[in-house]
């Protein structure tokens, strides 16, 4: 029994740290635990946790990704200038998220085939696709069209009951959960990242997952990005950089609690920093708070972590040296 | 306090997950001696010194130095005790010169926040110490530009650097140097023991032994088997590998071929620049090929080139009378080779997965459908080979990094048996395992080259005269022999591995 | 006679000076499109600027050399301004309020340091955690409003825009800074083993060099120098700015990368650093002074620091000779 909490060590702590957190706000406000604020906190929850999603693919296999919320910006502007011109919403999502591709797959080249510095690279080209993200309106609001292309049901709309971006969520999630934890390609994402030489020498395509981790993580955060710009109604240059901090956070408190990077941690890491981010709102504590809060949960989690000595440590899947 | 012994150790146990490497073992020293620690790998020895330089804590038993009584908890301790140590792949800065190396982490003897270094007083105090161990090397270069043999001396100088050093442990000095330089080595190390220096010297070479020790220890299985006077007629080699093998002398290779059959894999005049060139041989079915080389030899390239991991710069592979193309080691596979290779904890498992996702993983296809990792069909297979292979303990779930070194290494020989490949490569398929997993490899080798091309490339010649049926030997990238095992001695085939065969080719 | 020319191409265009040669065409690139560049009040302008952003990312510099990561410092940077002007608007003089925003600010050093010493916590999310920890903490101030200031202590507001013969004393300050730093870097221990903690730990640890004393110091030192410049830039933008970070996530870690391409190919160093923050304000000015939008300069420095790391790193390999 003894050997079995300390085993589940981390993930009992993290479950007790959920129902303080859910019994502090239920008490300290009443409409926490209703079900449309619920259903509120988990659109806003589908953001932080599809953006997240992607960087679990990234650092899965072991690297490092510092310019998908930069790509994203560049993506929703892509999308938002196709609105503006009077595409319709579908073609001007697709067309939008083909640039995120692009640069995924630069980003994956560099690292992966020429084996350069994965924080530099992605660090250097985040910020030219950031200031190349300008040229669409010179860093204004993109605003028109927007309301009658009905680009807003990205966010507004519904499917029956649910959001569309709960929506979204929940397919994401199980498609992402059957790739990296039940599908081949799962089992080599983790191979690559846990051991790259070994993954080369069991003739694994090493590069090749490589890339395809940057264009995912690229595609999903840029997808994120542009439920963000609907909900806001306007193209919106900066809506993309405040993705960076809550993904990290949600992929480590994801790690902290199962060790490796899984789908189903970066959820409930992602989960965490939502309802505490929707608690807080519900207090009208201001915004400014909330880097307050993901910072102090990502401390906590990981020291939690760190004091379960039974398993293997996080350190050794990211310890990464950022030589040049 | 005298006493007859600098150094003893009593009792001495280390477990580790898996392995009892230290069974109650018992060590001592001399002052002034020369004293060979033998053992095939896995016997213990490493680990003994290990516990002696403060790298493993002991788990029990108590080391005596100088009559008294001590405990060695980190490195540090152990420095201040008198103990050096120069280990078999001394770690360096590579960017940093000769003497930086040598006075890493003392450079200097000021205190506060900045203690100034004086690089021209270091290199001065590091040419001083030329004196104890006349080498001919550069101190100001950067270590990253000198040879291995050269790295084995600074590492030397560095211990000797050391304030107060009374034993020095060598651990296989001799594996990367030419005859000439062992030579000139074995001089210095009488000029230590001159200055009453203690030297524990570890070693697999037997000639060696006679040669340079005073006394030698024999472990076997983590235990002391016995210490012996060099000098004491009456203990030849043979004795000594008898010591070392125990009853299992005889029983450790498998027997030898008898029916050699058509050939699966021909190399034609291959060449890698700057590893190796105008390699030719012909692995056959029924027959296991041995490649024996020394480190640096090209034996290593060897096999990476062979699974398409450095692509071959000329030359041809032809498998079943077919040319083929290897780029990458996705090319390698899917033309039936598989490489179990060298150095097992960087390149051949993902430790912190478990079994069976290693034995699966080059193999992914045959228990998925639609992509879809079945399971079931997952844990069926993994256990078939955990039998076949006798891997312990039984349990596909296990973390790879928990199992004992020859338990790793059946995992990934599991991994290309799970191919179902038609050429097997191993490369230095033994080190680090212990002697009841060796036995069960090689047996392994020789069940699979019944039908198989096999193809053993190693450093270790003992292994390489026992387990195959022809031998190839590399020296300095370039073939020297190519003979059915039978027709050679040992001694021969070392010979040729370590001069060419021809001792006037020399350098 | 053809084989001497090529060589001494080789020594002139090695990648460890190219970024000299780099700093070179832009300055002449500018002086020849816009007279307003070339102004010796503007030039001077140029070296002020860098000296801020010099001054922030020294410690940083020596962090990635040793192997770590910090993105910490401009979240820092906008602590020490916020705080430096919530003290001076309660009364307390200059020199006091500096000292408070700076010795709070070393707190965040400590902390990342801890972290990652202590709990092992990958040095990027270390500094993730504790940089927004100090954002949040800047914005809480003044409800994440910048803080204006009407008085400015003299002797402040000469080290931030005062002159000696000509040249802005801030940059000489940082200067004088950067040439000790240098000299620590490159004639102390401390200097020597956080290379040899960046080229190969195990080495460095068995040589028994105290890893977690020269982590955490680092980030300390860090965490210092990016609160002293966010108390000049309280005082050269006379108010508290608590998003002010931002700006220098991009510079700062650009200037160190660049830096990390000249003087000791391939590794982060103080001179290397202080040459890449001239480079990056003479790009910020220059592309300003031609009236060039500035966000083609945040192009230009994305894909400079990747050509440079890729020169490096494939002239290692023996790609690009």
């Amino acid at each position: 029994m003894i050997k079995r909490i300390k085993e589940n060590f981390s993930l009992i702590a993290f479950a007790g740290l959920i129902i303080i957190v859910l019994v502090v706000f239920s008490s300290a406000s009443e409409q926490f635990m209703t079900l449309g604020n619920m259903l509120k906190a988990f659109k806003h929850l589908s953001i932080t946790a599809i953006s997240a999603l992607g960087l679990t693919f990234v650092v899965a296999i072991g690297h490092n990704d510092m310019s998908f919320h930069y790509f994203s910006c560049f993506a929703a502007m892509t999308m938002s200038w196709l609105i503006g011109l009077g595409f319709p919403p579908v073609p001007s999502i697709l067309i939008g998220l083909l640039p995120a591709v692009f640069f995924g797959w630069i980003n994956g080249v560099a690292i992966g085939t020429f084996k350069l510095p994965d924080m530099i690279v992605t660090i250097g080209l985040g910020s030219a696709v950031y200031g190349l993200a300008y040229i669409y309106s010179g860093g204004s609001y993109i605003y028109k069209n927007f309301l009658q292309s009905g680009i807003l049901e990205l966010n507004n709309g519904k499917l029956g009951s649910l959001p569309v971006p709960v929506v979204f969520l929940i397919l994401l999630y199980g498609v992402s959960w059957i790739v990296l934890h039940h599908s081949v390609h799962g089992r080599r994402f983790y191979a690559i990242g846990s051991n790259k030489t070994a993954a080369l020498f069991s003739a694994i395509p090493v590069r090749k997952y490589i890339i395809a981790a940057f264009i995912i993580c690229a595609l999903l955060s840029s997808f994120t990005n542009m439920i963000q710009i609907a909900a806001q109604g306007k193209g919106y240059l900066k809506g993309g950089l405040m993705l960076l901090m809550p993904s990290w956070a949600a992929v480590f408190i994801g790690i902290s609690i199962f060790k490796k990077p899984t789908v189903y941690g970066t959820f409930l890491g992602a989960f965490l920093i939502s309802i505490m981010q929707n608690g807080f709102t519900m207090l009208s504590v201001p915004f400014y708070f909330m880097d307050f809060v993901i910072g102090i949960v990502l401390i906590l989690s990981i020291i939690i972590s760190g004091l379960d000595v039974t398993r293997i440590k996080p350190k050794s899947l990211l310890k990464k040296r950022s030589k040049v | 306090m005298v006493t007859e012994f600098s150094l003893e150790m009593k009792g001495i146990t280390k477990q580790f997950p898996g392995v009892l490497a230290l069974d109650n073992a018992n060590f001592n020293l001399r002052q002034g001696e020369v004293h060979a620690l033998l053992g095939i790998n896995g016997a213990g020895k490493s680990t003994l010194i290990k516990v002696l330089s403060g790298v493993y804590q002991k788990d029990g038993g108590e080391i005596i130095i100088n009559g008294e009584n001590v405990n060695i908890d980190s490195p540090a301790s152990s420095k201040t005790m008198g103990i050096a140590t120069v280990y078999q792949d001394p770690q360096m800065i590579p960017s940093f010169t000769g003497y930086e190396n040598i006075f890493l982490g003392s450079e200097s003897e000021g205190k506060g926040l900045f203690p100034v270094i004086h690089r021209k007083r270091l290199r001065l105090k590091a040419e001083a110490l030329l004196d104890k161990f006349p080498v001919d090397i550069n101190l100001s270069m950067p270590v990253n530009r000198l040879e291995a043999v050269e790295k084995e001396s600074i590492a030397i100088l560095r211990a000797l650097s050391q304030e107060k050093m009374d034993i020095l442990i060598l651990d296989e000095p001799t594996s990367i140097l030419t005859r000439k330089e062992i030579a000139v080595l074995f001089d210095r190390i009488q000029l230590l023991k001159e200055r009453g220096i203690s030297i524990i010297y570890i070693t697999h070479r037997l000639d060696e032994v006679f040669e340079v020790a005073d006394r030698f220890t024999v472990y076997r299985n983590g235990c002391h088997v016995g210490t012996y006077n060099t000098n004491d007629g009456g203990m030849d080699h043979a004795k000594i590998a008898e010591l070392m093998l125990g009853d299992k002398l005889e029983k450790i290779y498998p027997d030898k071929s008898t029916a050699i059959g058509e050939p699966v894999l021909d190399a034609d005049n291959i060449r890698l620049t700057g590893a190796f060139s105008d390699i030719s041989f012909t692995a056959r079915k029924g027959e296991v090929l041995g490649v024996f080389g020394l480190v640096g030899s090209g034996i290593d390239e060897l096999s990476k080139s062979l699974f398409g991991i450095m692509p071959l710069s000329a030359g041809q592979l032809l498998k079943h009378g077919k040319e083929i193309k290897l780029k990458t080691a996705v090319d390698g596979l899917k033309n039936g080779i598989f490489l179990v290779p060298g150095d097992r904890r960087q390149e051949g498992q993902i430790g912190n997965e478990s079994v069976s996702f290693n034995i699966t993983l080059s193999n992914l296809k045959k228990i998925s459908r639609a992509g879809l990792v079945d399971r079931r069909a997952e844990n069926r297979d993994s256990y078939e080979l955990i039998d076949k292979l006798e891997l312990r303990p039984r349990d596909s779930r296990k973390l790879v990094s928990l199992l004992s070194g020859g338990n790793q290494q059946k995992v990934v020989i599991s991994k290309g048996l799970y191919t179902d490949s038609e050429v097997y490569i191993f490369c230095e398929p033994t080190v680090g395992v212990d002697v009841g997993a060796k036995t069960g490899i090689y047996r392994v080798i020789r069940e699979l080259s019944k039908d198989k091309g096999v193809i053993v490339i190693g450093s270790d010649c003992e292994e390489i005269y026992g387990i195959c049926d022809r031998a190839v030997v590399l020296y300095k990238g370039k073939m020297v022999m190519n003979k059915p095992v039978r027709e050679i001695r040992l001694d021969q085939m070392l010979l040729y591995g370590l001069t060419g065969g021809n001792n006037d080719k020399e350098n | 006679m053809q084989g001497s020319v090529k060589n001494k191409l080789e020594i002139i265009f090695r990648p460890n000076t190219i970024l000299l040669w780099i700093l070179l065409l832009l300055v002449l690139f500018f002086s020849s499109r816009s007279v307003a560049f070339r102004s010796v009040d503007n030039l001077m302008e140029v070296l002020r600027s860098c000296g801020i952003i010099a001054l922030m990312v020294l410690g940083v510099t020596w962090i990635v050399a040793s192997g770590e990561t910090d993105i910490s410092f401009p979240e820092i940077a906008g602590y020490a301004s916020m705080m430096t002007a919530l003290m001076v608007k309660n009364g307390l003089t200059w020199g006091l309020a500096a000292g408070i925003a700076i010795s709070t600010g070393v707190l965040y050093g400590f902390l990342s340091g801890t972290l990652i010493t202590r709990f092992r916590f990958p040095a990027l999310i270390a500094t993730i955690a504790v940089g927004s920890l100090a954002k949040s903490i800047a914005n809480m101030i003044n409800k994440g409003q910048p803080l204006y200031l009407m008085n400015i202590d003299p002797s402040i507001q000469f080290i931030v825009y005062g002159k000696v013969f000509g040249i802005p004393v801030l940059f000489l300050v940082v200067v004088i800074i950067y040439l000790i730093a240098a000299w620590i870097q490159d004639h102390t221990t401390t200097g020597q083993h956080l290379y040899a903690l960046g080229e190969n730990r195990t080495a460095a640890l068995e040589a028994g060099i105290k890893e977690k004393r020269i982590i955490i110091s680092f980030f300390a030192l860090s965490a210092l120098l990016a609160s002293v410049s966010g108390v000049l830039l309280a005082a050269s933008f006379s108010s508290g700015q608590p998003r002010i970070g931002g700006s220098f996530f991009i510079d700062g870690l650009t200037t160190v990368f660049l830096g990390a391409m000249i003087i000791k190919a391939g590794k982060p160093n103080v001179i290397g650093t202080l040459i890449g923050a001239v480079i990056i304000s003479v790009l910020s000015n220059g592309i300003t002074m031609m009236g060039v939008p500035y966000y083609i300069g945040s192009i230009i420095k994305g894909l400079l620091m990747i050509t440079g790391v890729a020169v490096i790193v494939l002239s290692r390999k023996g790609i690009i000779k």
